[in-house]
């Protein structure tokens, strides 16, 4: 009887936080395909691809979501992995700096940074791949909680020194030893500054670059069907990226026990 | 000369001496052990030999050149962990190629000597095994394998049967001595489990608060302790108090010669192996003699410790027999103990 009544327990609250996230995303795609007279059509998704501006946001989002993920990346493990190693007493500071992006509110940020970008621009032209240095300073507090858990689940110091002793440079310990070790959190670490990127307006917006929340939120004061059949995309594609980071991590593994 | 040497070794952390003027010579193809307690500064010892400590003061000498600044990954030492160290990545077969790889070994040679390898340690069969697919026993023998493929000029051992169950440590233990011989690998050995290194050891170095108490062979430092530190840390050891009386240590009513230097009437230790002791039954009054009653048996295999207490300061003091005599003395029964006198040391209290 008990089982019963936790199993209709069970299914009312995954119906209702199903229906919580689902119907807004049904919403959406029944919006986007809503055609003239209540019929249905694809024109804005199809849209998508004939609005050059769209399209020219899409790939510069996709470019910065690149960047900024290599640049923390080689910024972060190095940096990390050398800190547990070598300089531990310096984990607590540098864990409150790459977490401080996250307290403080964008708007904030651009005012800072907008003096700063004036001179980017300056020496490296107008181009929405310069938001690769705030970016990655914005992915920062997300990406240091995934490496951090990576790099707490191995025993980085025994197997740094073990690989060591056998000759290896610090740049072999790091490529061949801790990042394929940690290969699950850096795609973590990876896929939520994907997901940051493509979803950021405010910085973008306000430092006038043409990335694709903003290309977005231009194209929804004219098509709204459009602007909405982006944003779902957009949503679907970090669900997917989501779903794949936790099918990856669900790699489990079994320890042999002595004979 | 030894072909491992290490000269007036220091080193702190925080203030607080982990080593304190360390001395310690291995001729070639010797394998030592380090033996102590925690923070003794065995392992502190080891680490700066393979260069991932530096020491205050002092050096390493390898084959009469001076390693002393010279980075881990050039010192050619093969470790072997406490903890389990094989790459989680790599198959057995890769982790014990990857330092030849690192010294661009050709393919062919790596394969050979990969195989020779496993073969070695008894695992030819799992060269395609992760290190999560086998026991914490087949992952030091992989791991051993890996220190020895680099063949490195001193094989560094930190406690690496520590996290593995009895059966298991002993008979890897074993195999550990056989394949050091066979290669004649000069080898250096931290444990603080003594039946480890008086079994596998050609010396044992015993250590105590960052110095070197004694070291000797593994005979000598059981029999022959030079303090009564190395006395109490390696075996069991009754440790009796007594009175020093004109050349000779009472203990109650029993006297024993020895000259322990102590002043007429000062306090002693009377340091004795439970093996030194020789029972008899007692009836009567104790006449001279230390006479005791016997508490408790625990059999142990061929012999049974019995735990005896002394009339004398109702002092306990542990005594082996061989299991087929122990049943002479049941417990509550009364029994005279006489000590070896040359086996005994006597310390000021």
């Amino acid at each position: 009887m008990a089982v019963t009544t936790k199993g209709v327990l069970r299914a009312i609250v995954l119906v209702v936080l199903g229906a919580y996230f689902i119907l807004p995303l049904v919403a959406m795609a029944e919006f986007s395909t809503r055609g003239v007279g209540g019929a249905r059509n694809f024109d804005s998704w199809t849209g998508i691809f004939a609005d050059s501006d769209l399209t020219d946001s899409i790939i510069a989002s996709v470019q910065l979501a690149v960047t900024s993920s290599l640049l923390m990346l080689v910024l972060l493990v190095p940096t990390m992995t050398w800190i547990r190693l070598r300089l531990p007493q310096l984990r607590r500071l540098v864990e409150f700096l790459c977490l401080l992006p996250v307290a403080i509110p964008a708007i904030v940020l651009v005012v800072g940074l907008a003096p700063l970008y004036a001179w980017v621009n300056y020496f490296l032209g107008y181009s929405s791949l310069t938001l690769t240095f705030v970016y990655t300073v914005l992915v920062l507090p997300f990406a240091y909680r995934a490496i951090d858990a990576g790099l707490s689940a191995i025993d980085l110091k025994t197997l740094a020194e073990a690989a060591r002793s056998l000759g290896a440079s610090w740049g072999t310990v790091l490529w061949r030893i801790v990042v394929p070790n940690i290969r699950t959190a850096l795609l973590g670490a990876s896929l939520l500054s994907v997901a940051l990127v493509l979803g950021e307006f405010t910085i973008a917006s306000l430092l006038n670059f043409d990335t694709l929340q903003p290309q977005v939120n231009l194209i929804g004061k004219r098509n709204a069907g459009l602007s909405i059949a982006v944003s779902l995309a957009c949503l679907v594609f970090a669900f997917v990226l989501l779903f794949l980071l936790s099918y990856v991590g669900r790699r489990r593994r079994v320890t042999v026990a002595d004979d | 000369m030894g072909y491992l040497e290490l000269k007036g070794l220091r080193k702190s952390f925080g203030g607080q001496p982990a080593l304190d003027g360390l001395d310690l010579d291995l001729r070639e193809g010797e394998l030592v052990s380090l033996l102590g307690p925690s923070g003794c500064g065995k392992t502190t010892a080891l680490r700066i030999v393979a260069g991932f400590e530096t020491a205050d003061t002092g050096h390493v000498v390898v084959d009469g050149k001076d390693i002393t600044s010279v980075p881990a990954n050039r010192r050619d030492m093969g470790m072997v962990f406490q903890a389990y160290s094989l790459f989680p990545n790599m198959t057995a077969a890769q982790n014990i190629a990857f330092g030849l790889r690192l010294r661009k070994t050709s393919g062919a040679e790596r394969a050979k000597r990969t195989d020779e390898l496993l073969e070695l340690v008894g695992l030819g069969a799992f060269g395609a095994r992760y290190p999560h697919q086998m026991s914490g026993g087949q992952q030091q023998r992989v791991a051993l394998a890996r220190a020895l493929a680099i063949q490195p000029r001193v094989l560094l051992l930190d406690e690496p049967l520590s996290a593995l169950d009895a059966k298991v440590r002993v008979s890897l233990r074993d195999e550990i001595r056989r394949i050091q011989t066979e290669l004649g690998m000069t080898t250096l050995f931290v444990t603080h489990d003594q039946e480890e290194a008086l079994a596998v050891s050609d010396r044992v170095g015993v250590m105590s608060q960052g110095r070197l108490e004694q070291l000797g062979t593994p005979a000598v430092v059981y029999r022959e302790p030079a303090s009564a530190f190395v006395a109490q840390f390696v075996g069991v050891t009754n440790s009796v108090d007594g009175t020093a009386e004109a050349g000779s240590v009472r203990v109650g009513g029993f006297r024993l010669a020895s000259d322990s230097g102590v002043a007429d009437g000062g306090g002693v230790k009377v340091i004795v192996r439970p093996e030194d002791i020789t029972l008899a039954s007692h009836e009567g009054e104790s006449n001279g003699a230390l006479v005791g009653t016997v508490l408790t048996h625990s059999f142990l295999g061929p012999i049974t410790r019995l735990v005896v207490r002394l009339e004398a300061g109702e002092q306990l003091v542990r005594v082996d027999q061989p299991s087929n005599q122990a049943a002479d003395y049941p417990p509550g029964s009364t029994v005279s103990l006489a000590f070896a006198e040359s086996r005994v040391m006597v310390v000021p209290a």
